[in-house]
């Protein structure tokens, strides 16, 4: 079903190209295909009994001290952008592009990274280790550029 | 994936993201809810004012006329002075430079000046939350990145996502209808939401990045490495001649008659630098605007090269209207205003999944519930302290807010005070379709008032439908 589909979304990809041009092509076709897969599930909804949720939440979740939750938000805000940023602008001037293409690239990769780094620290229970690699990461970039 | 990911990791993964949506989830919140509204600045935009002149029509008089009516206003030039031309979405037109607008009369004198009200309230909240401009977009920016981390741990987090891509299943226990209602509408949504994380975050977080980029390559230039980006302004250095709009027009039809001028800039007039810009879009092109520069007595210099740039210049001019939607005709703002409606529910469910989880209750629910009911209720009132009334929309918006968290931690009922808020929130949309045509009774402004007052109505109804589903316990508080 995968390949048929896929060639199908090619198919109305290039039918509204004829008609609006490829760039709004891509997304009328994207928010047509969410539109039609929302009313196809709506269609198929399932009413149940109404129950009582028994709680289960993981307790670690609660149980964090503030200093963790502190130095949590610390490594995975400030410090995920700042070394996003240089690692950013370090990777993107090793491309053989154009400079300004360089940074046009690292603009939107930029976000990407933030997002992944900040799910590595998130997801990971070494919170120091983490926060020391980004910062020795980070150093190494401002090195490569700077120096 | 489930092959792929190992349980550790999806456990992991799932505890990445209750900590990354509870941390961003309010905020999301109210950014995914003033973006959907934002889809439709241009309309509230007039219905604010519906007093202003309409029209389509103009020629270069209106222009020149315009220019010279805001200088006389302000007592000299604006560096940059932009006449922003009439378009079937907004038939109006507008100066202004120096931050000082006027809305324009048909022969180009200036009219009403145009009102920092609801509207402006609405798209300053969404940029960079009313906060110093770029601490807000700082954290704006990160809320965008922090949506793409969401997604990402999402992804990984729920192994079946795909294969329960159809699978809503409404009543049983609140904590899987609410994933249910979460996961569907993420997972069919999720080219839109990564390129609305991805397109926000470059808004927010390009500040950083050029700066650091501009110390690294260009000794601490930022405008050199702008420059070298978007191409720079041309620089001249001629005698001062005076303002002929009409040549500039008549060689920009006859140069590029498929561009429509949407805006025309004039630069240091009255200067030896002085020049003209018409900026105008493409027909299938998401670009922004194309940037067409003319001598201030019409004479072609050139273009800037937004749409036949380098591609990463077209992708960078084409962010703007590919995140708000600034593009095609209505139904595409009203696709836009769904998904982000879409964005806002999974906002909502999310936080609704861990309360759920977590059982119990305490003034976490009812801080959520004035969160999630109080911030659309405050905006409505702020709409009508700010257009029926002629208050502040930023400090109704501010003080409902207030007093829906007030009220939902002293009534320590969330079911209830959320059937309150939505019922209030009902309320207040029906007052602001009614209280227009009281505030502004004269014919011309009956239209717009119409059409606004059966949007609002149909809303307010929505939210009634809403509130006796809740009562028939499909949803529980």
């Amino acid at each position: 079903m995968m390949p048929l589909a896929s060639l199908l979304i090619v198919a109305a990809i290039n039918l509204w190209a004829q008609r609006v041009g490829i760039e709004f092509a891509v997304i009328y076709t994207l928010l047509t295909l969410t539109f039609t897969a929302w009313i196809t599930t709506t269609k198929g909804v399932e009413f149940r009994a109404v129950k009582q949720t028994p709680p289960a939440l993981p307790k670690q979740l609660l149980n964090t001290s503030t200093t963790h939750k502190v130095a949590t938000f610390v490594v995975a805000g400030p410090l995920t952008v700042v070394t996003a940023c240089l690692v950013t602008i370090a990777l993107a001037s090793l491309l053989p592009i154009a400079l300004n293409e360089q940074l046009v690239m690292g603009a939107f990769v930029y976000p990407l990274l933030i997002a992944v780094a900040i799910y590595w620290i998130c997801s990971s229970g070494r919170l120091m280790r983490n926060g020391l690699l980004l910062f020795a990461i980070s150093g190494a970039s401002s090195a490569y550029l700077f120096l | 994936m489930k092959n792929i990911v190992s349980p550790t990791q999806v456990k992991a993964s799932l505890n990445a993201h209750s900590v990354i949506g509870l941390c961003a989830g309010g905020l999301l919140y109210l950014i995914c809810l003033t973006g959907t509204l934002a889809v439709f600045v241009e309309f509230f935009d007039r219905w604010e004012q519906p007093l202003v002149a309409e029209f389509t029509d103009y020629d270069a008089q209106t222009i020149t006329t315009a220019m010279e009516g805001h200088r006389q206003r302000i007592g000299s030039f604006a560096d940059s002075l932009f006449v922003v031309l009439p378009s079937e979405s907004q038939p109006r037109m507008h100066v202004s430079g120096d931050h000082q607008e006027w809305y324009l009369q048909p022969d180009g004198s200036l009219g009403e000046p145009v009102v920092e009200g609801w509207t402006h309230m609405l798209r300053e909240l969404h940029y960079h939350l009313h906060l110093p401009e770029t601490v807000g977009l700082i954290i704006t920016g990160s809320l965008g990145a922090l949506l793409l981390a969401l997604i990402i741990s999402g992804l990984i987090a729920h192994p079946r996502i795909f294969k329960d891509a159809f699978k809503l299943r409404l009543g049983g226990t609140r904590r899987l209808e609410q994933a249910d209602i979460h996961n569907r509408l993420s997972v069919w949504g999720l080219p839109f939401y990564l390129m609305m994380g991805i397109t926000g975050a470059f808004f927010g977080l390009v500040g950083p990045l050029v700066y650091l980029s501009a110390t690294a390559f260009y000794s601490g230039d930022t405008q050199a490495l702008i420059d070298d980006i978007y191409g720079a302004d041309p620089v001249l250095d001629a005698p001062v001649v005076a303002l002929d709009i009409g040549r500039a027009l008549e060689t920009q039809q006859e140069l590029h008659p498929q561009a429509e001028p949407i805006f025309i800039v004039a630069h240091q007039l009255g200067t030896r630098e002085q020049f003209l810009e018409i900026g105008a879009t493409l027909p299938e092109r998401l670009i922004y605007a194309e940037m067409y520069r003319y001598t201030v007595d019409g004479h072609y210099l050139g273009q800037q090269g937004l749409a036949d740039g380098s591609l990463g210049r077209q992708a960078l001019y084409s962010t703007y209207r590919l995140h708000f939607g600034y593009y095609g005709n209505i139904w595409v703002r009203v696709a836009y205003s769904v998904m982000g409606l879409g964005l806002t529910v999974i906002a909502a469910s999310g936080i609704n999944i861990w309360l759920a989880r977590r059982g119990g209750r305490n003034w976490a629910n009812d801080a959520w519930t004035a969160t999630v009911w109080g911030l659309p209720l405050a905006l409505s009132c702020a709409a009508i302290a700010s257009v029926l009334l002629n208050l502040s929309a930023l400090m109704s918006f501010i003080s409902i807010s207030f007093l829906a968290l007030l009220f939902c931690l002293y009534r320590k009922d969330a079911h209830r005070s959320a059937t309150t808020l939505q019922g209030f929130l009902s309320l207040s949309l029906l007052v602001l379709s009614a209280g227009f045509f009281i505030r502004f009774p004269d014919a011309a402004a009956r239209p717009l008032g119409v059409s606004m007052a059966i949007v609002f109505t149909g809303l307010a109804i929505s939210i009634f439908f809403i509130m006796k589903a809740r009562k028939r316990k499909l949803s529980r508080p």
